[in-house]
């Protein structure tokens, strides 16, 4: 070790001290701004002094509240370990001078120093730093219930404990479980008079992560019980991947979650060694504490901690990027004003030749902003073609081809759709029958002005409809004028192909000959 | 009066603000205020209190880096100025504001005119 590492805790605790200073110094040249603006502005220096400081409010609170930003992460954890550190070296000295007192042999001495090093706390390095006091302090406790009033036995409870001694700020981690009854306390926590602040949350798998914050300026009595009622979470594995490639061996743990109506609910890096879970080779996790469109952030620390917002999708398995892909195909969809379509998906086939020809399919969700990314498919400088239909409820059906020998460039979708023609087809055949159950596979479009696109069969299951008893089937999807194209299946057996020139009426029949 | 009405910054819009301001140039967290000010016609008051821990976590968060210069009346002042992290943020906040606001004209009936249309019909 050199004498750099020994003494990098030290060196931190320096930084936190000037980094306090340069918070005041921060909020002292606010004031001081204001008060110059006041005085040329006519007010007398008091007066400047006075209004100043009532519109800049409380400033120890500012000030706390830069500290909570900058130190509510690992820094109190190198702190404590610091001073962990420090204890120990300065028990082994005490020890090896005793030993020296006592002159014995060297098997005493080993003895001595074995039973003495014992002594040093060495499982919790949070515990370590607690203070020790004979004065009575008030415990924390709580129960935790799933969202049918049953107790949850097992949760975990983290709790960070905030006080300011000697108006210095001051942050602790603790843990616990729930026992059968759903109960947990932490005992003996904190001083009345003095203030203080706890975040409890609690983990346990299968229900939401939740947690409680209370500040107490000065209380008088001990802070009432904080209570869980669970809602039980979706089941979920995420999938981090870094450049279209898994991130295996990273640790995850649920970070933020804010609630429908707007509730947050977090835990703080701190707790990450004891909360999170590594990913798998493939890069997945399983985290089950959250619910289908919750706004969330996961902690993720790998070779740096990062955090990674996101919307919790309905899917069992949600795919993260932490690091953009630059071979990604990109794109977005807009309607005919500009904004955003975020309820469509590109189908895409993507053929490739190297090593060898290759056809494959696939389907990719735009987010809330209309965008989608296409990972791990284009190489540069490989040939390639790509086919992308863009199906959009409620909007008209595009699909768009590209084939680039070369590789030299990837495309950039930027997609504009108009709304679709609300549109009824009725098949019948020769004699006048209905065609029910048939399965109707658009399979091209020619629009007005000529433009072809066409629909691969192999993505093209969401834009398939089953005729009902009447032959009927709702295909809004084109617009009036468009011809298409359309493959009638029943199973796996093909019918017929009818090519249907729509017109701009909100029913239509069509009779299909030479059925089979 | 109009300074009894005017509002606090909208929940969540704080970020955006700074980071907007901060595109031009970097600036001290008292210019930052001020400019915001300034810039809505005096109609926005940021409050000091939510300004420099939203200043200190945006920086944690590297969207904005600071530094301590000369102020122009010649004292020690950190300045604040936009990362490529933050520049990227600012994109994102400015479409997700967008989005908002035409959620909330929508629901209050407030139409919007039509945009003319710029873009390719379809790529090829």
């Amino acid at each position: 070790m050199t004498l750099k590492n020994l003494f990098a805790p030290i060196l931190f605790g320096e930084a936190a001290h000037s980094l306090d200073r340069e918070i005041d110094e921060e909020i002292q040249f606010h004031l001081d701004c204001r008060i110059e603006e006041l005085i040329a502005g006519g007010a007398s220096r008091q007066q400047a002094q006075q209004t100043a400081l009532q519109e800049f409010g409380s400033r120890n609170k500012v000030k706390r509240d830069c500290q909570n930003v900058r130190y509510g992460r690992t820094f109190w954890l190198i702190q404590v370990a610091a001073a962990v550190f420090l204890i120990s070296l300065a028990g082994t000295g005490l020890l090896v001078y005793s030993a020296g007192q006592l002159q014995g042999s060297n098997a005493q001495l080993r003895e001595q120093l074995d039973a003495a090093l014992a002594e040093i706390p060495r499982t919790n390095l949070v515990a370590v730093a607690q203070p020790k006091t004979t004065q009575e302090k008030p415990s924390l406790a709580g129960t935790v219930l799933n969202d049918k009033k049953q107790p949850v036995a097992g949760a975990k409870v983290e709790l960070i404990l905030k006080t300011w001694p000697n108006n210095r700020y001051r942050q602790q981690r603790l843990q616990t479980k729930t026992d059968a009854q759903g109960r947990y306390e932490f005992k003996d926590l904190y001083s009345l008079h003095q203030q203080v602040a706890v975040l409890v949350t609690v983990l346990a798998d299968g229900y939401a992560m939740e947690s409680h914050y209370v500040l107490e300026e000065a209380p008088t009595e001990a802070i009432a019980d904080i209570d869980f009622s669970l809602p039980i979470a979706q089941k979920k594995t995420f999938q981090i991947l870094s450049e279209g490639k898994p991130v295996a061996n990273a640790a995850v743990f649920p970070f933020h979650r804010t609630t429908a109506d707007g509730t947050e609910h977090l835990t703080y890096w701190m707790s990450q060694p004891e909360i999170s879970q590594k990913t798998d080779d493939q890069g997945r996790v399983t985290l089950s504490y959250f619910l289908p469109g919750e706004q969330v952030k996961l902690g993720i620390l790998q070779d740096e901690p990062v955090t990674y917002a996101l919307e919790v999708d309905d899917q069992l398995v949600q795919r993260l990027e932490l690091m953009d892909d630059p071979d990604a195909i990109t794109g977005s969809v807009v309607d005919k004003e500009g904004l955003p379509i975020s309820k469509a998906t590109a189908l895409v086939v993507w053929k490739q030749w190297n090593p060898g020809y290759q056809q494959s399919g696939l389907s990719e969700e735009v987010d809330m902003q209309g965008n989608f990314r296409l990972t791990g498919l284009y190489q540069p400088d490989s040939r390639y073609g790509i086919s992308l239909t863009m199906y959009a409820p409620g909007y008209e059906l595009c699909s768009s081809y590209l084939f680039d020998p070369t590789g030299s460039s990837k495309p950039e979708y930027k997609i504009e759709l108009a709304p679709a023609q609300s549109k009824k087809l009725t098949f019948l055949d020769k004699q006048g029958k209905p065609l029910s159950n048939v399965t109707v596979i658009p399979r091209k479009r020619v629009t007005s002005d000529g433009t072809e696109h066409v629909f691969y069969h192999m993505v093209s299951k969401p834009t398939q409809r089953l005729t009902s008893e009447e032959g009927s089937v709702d295909l809004s999807l084109f617009l009036a004028g468009d011809t298409v194209e359309l493959t009638l299946m029943s199973g796996e057996k093909t019918l017929a192909t009818a090519n249907v020139k729509l017109d701009d009426q909100e029913t239509q029949t069509v009779k299909v000959g030479d059925l089979p | 009066m109009r300074s009894e009405k005017r509002p606090n910054l909208l929940q969540g819009s704080l970020d955006l603000l700074v980071l907007r301001v901060l595109k031009e140039q970097p600036l001290h967290g008292y210019a930052i205020a001020r400019r915001l000010k300034e810039d809505s016609r005096d109609f926005l008051q940021v409050e000091e209190g939510s300004l420099y821990p939203a200043l200190h976590r945006m920086e944690q968060r590297g969207w904005i880096e600071a530094h301590w210069g000369l102020s122009e009346s010649n004292r020690r002042a950190k300045y604040y100025q936009l990362t490529v992290e933050g520049r990227k943020q600012l994109k994102l906040e400015i479409s997700s504001w967008q989005e908002m606001s035409q959620a909330i004209n929508l629901v209050l009936g407030i139409s919007r005119q039509a945009q003319p249309n710029l873009s390719p019909r379809f790529f090829h």
